[in-house]
């Protein structure tokens, strides 16, 4: 059964007072410069942008979504970084497989938050009482932890050129399939130039090389990091990385389901291979036995591998989904890096969450 | 009375090109006015009104369905719209205007020579300069579409409308995707194709408009049109359409 006119605008007006309730509402401009979204996320979101172009040259979109805007305007406004709560109800904008579309979102942002922890929680209860504010009463939550993958990362055996690239492909299973079937199987090396294996010589090879092609030695790939590369590829293919360091990291990427279980398998496995994790399982038991406390009556299911492809990313992650329909009701996570890559000079803890309002408006049509 | 549409380039060797195809299937296209004229005609086919446009501009004519068919190159069909190759149908390929869009990167690169390896370059670039790897490139949208299928995520794209071969020499950007027939410009540029590197083989096409207004009338135009190309395209295109 389909909202009528009236119920819509009750549960809008129920909804901004909460958003009120819990943080400063904000409104940043529709019209916001492109570079803002290409130098933070690159041209896999750029995509996505719908773009124009100032009589200047200047490039701009309509914003594709409100945290980016809502963090940048925090830098410029509170050099201090003083705990800042905003909430946001409106339009965003982006292309879409079928054109470009319009769609109206909610949402928070805990920025330099005290309390990170809270912050989170205060991110989720938001998100389910806006779901059952749209009669969606028991929809499932999916909750990935990024700190929790870092951490693995960070005490594998592994070569430390591979770690930030294996983080990189995190959050996408295709890219990280094919990445860690390369470390255990390295390529065949017969098609590969042949340059000294001295690094000296390899770099100086390199040198003449770029010179004849009129390449700076000062912008773009330097000889150096190019010889290191080639040498390492060879290292790799006669000495692959550990069998184990493999079999570990898909392991562990493909624990999911029933959270209170998977917190159990993740013990098991850190135990097994000798890596602590003890810090980050215990932050995930005790948001799980909150959220037990909280919200009995969601289903909560843990994913391992679960984190969007951004790597501003730092701690837990979540998607509420619809148990009617499957969509993606809201998401959000823990984004420290977020403020420094727009200019902190320190990670600063961040959380936030997204709600789709049109896909919650929508459910009632269903 | 209806007629159909056929807008083909309107300079250089693919205008030259385009007419000596239909030439020799029996369709010769005249140029009443000269080469300043954008109008021309087809004795065979009467009812067929002939333009002359540039092969860009067909492509994205094409897709608006503002012309019926045209003669113009895949890749700008690509390059037109992100979809845009769903909104025509290719006919015929032609024979001519044979090249293709390729990944282009320093020879002096000796640690890359597929994408799997750019994909590490593009996250390590990252983390070491704090900047996206720039490709320079008229041919975003191919771009795009080939970087994810690689899941490379790690760039970002400097639009380049000519001269794109020498964006690495002068700073514009670490590499570069471009269009080459030979290679000999990318060679005289010391830049190689990694071996998964080539987005598309395109060449000249009878591309037919799917968003075009087809009536009755017009289908048959167009079916007698394509059959006199080829017996039995006209068949199987307006099938597809």
């Amino acid at each position: 059964m389909a909202f009528s006119a009236t119920e819509l605008q009750q549960k809008r007006d129920a909804l901004e007072a909460n958003i009120r309730q819990r943080a400063e509402l904000t409104a940043p401009d529709i019209l916001q410069k492109s570079d803002l979204f290409f130098d933070l996320a690159g041209e896999d979101i750029g995509r996505r942008l719908l773009l124009t172009t100032g009589a200047d040259g200047t490039n701009y979109c309509l914003r594709p979504d409100f945290t980016l805007p809502i963090a940048a305007a925090y830098i410029e406004k509170h050099p201090d970084f003083e705990p800042k709560s905003f909430g946001y109800l409106g339009p965003v904008f982006r292309q879409r497989e079928n054109g470009p579309a319009e769609f109206d979102q909610a949402g928070l942002e805990f920025l330099a938050a005290d309390d990170g922890d809270q912050a989170f929680e205060e991110c989720l209860a938001f998100a389910i009482e806006t779901a059952a504010l749209y009669g969606e009463e028991k929809p499932r939550l999916h909750l990935g932890a990024v700190d929790l993958f870092e951490a693995l990362l960070d005490q594998i055996e592994l070569p430390d050129v591979w770690r930030p690239r294996v983080r990189d492909r995190f959050g996408h299973d295709a890219a990280m399939g094919r990445l860690l079937d390369r470390l255990f199987a390295p390529e065949d090396q017969h098609d590969q130039p042949e340059l000294p294996k001295d690094i000296d010589a390899a770099k100086a090879k390199i040198l003449e090389m770029m010179d004849e092609a009129g390449l700076s030695q000062y912008t773009g790939r330097t000889a150096e990091e190019i010889a290191e590369r080639y040498l390492e590829k060879r290292q790799l293919a006669e000495a692959p990385v550990p069998a184990t360091t493999v079999r570990t990291l898909r392991e562990f990427l493909s624990i999911t389901g029933r959270a209170h279980e998977q917190v159990f398998h993740i013990t098991a496995l850190a135990q097994k291979v000798g890596i602590n994790l003890d810090q980050q399982l215990e932050r995930l038991s005790a948001r799980l036995t909150k959220l037990k406390a909280d919200a009995p009556h969601i289903e909560v299911e843990f994913d391992a591998g679960f984190s969007p492809r951004l790597d501003y990313y730092t701690g837990h992650v979540f998607e509420l989904t619809s148990n009617l329909t499957g969509d993606v009701l809201a998401s959000g996570g823990q984004y420290d890096r977020l403020l420094q890559r727009l200019g902190a000079q320190k990670p600063v803890t961040a959380i936030g969450c997204a709600v789709w309002v049109d896909r919650l408006e929508q459910g009632g049509a269903r | 009375m209806s007629s159909i549409l056929l807008a083909i380039p309107s300079k250089g060797r693919l205008e030259e090109a385009t007419r000596e195809v239909f030439a020799e299937l029996g369709m010769p296209i005249e140029r009443p006015g000269g080469a300043r004229s954008y109008l021309g005609e087809m004795a065979s086919m009467p009812d067929v009104t002939v333009r002359f446009l540039s092969a860009s501009e067909i492509a994205r004519e094409l897709i608006a369905g503002n012309i019926d068919v045209g003669v113009t190159g895949e890749d700008l069909v690509h390059e037109a719209a992100e979809r845009g190759i769903e909104q025509v149908e290719l006919a015929k390929p032609l024979g001519f205007g044979g090249a293709d869009v390729v990944v282009g990167l320093p020879e002096s690169w000796v640690d890359v020579t597929a994408m799997r390896d750019l994909a590490d370059v593009a996250s390590d670039y990252r983390h070491r300069h704090g900047q996206w790897l720039r490709v320079a490139t008229k041919y975003i949208n191919l771009t795009r579409k080939h970087f994810a299928l690689h899941g490379i995520a790690e760039y970002r794209i400097v639009q380049s409308m000519g001269a794109t071969e020498a964006a690495p020499a002068s700073g514009a950007a670490e590499l570069i995707v471009d269009i080459t027939s030979s290679g000999s410009t990318l060679k005289a540029n010391q830049l190689k194709v990694p071996k998964d590197g080539v987005i598309l083989k395109s060449e000249a096409n009878l591309v037919v408009a799917r968003n075009a207004q087809w009536d009755a009338d017009k289908l048959s135009l167009l079916r007698d049109f394509l059959d006199k190309m080829e017996k039995g395209l006209g068949e199987t295109i307006t099938e597809a359409l």
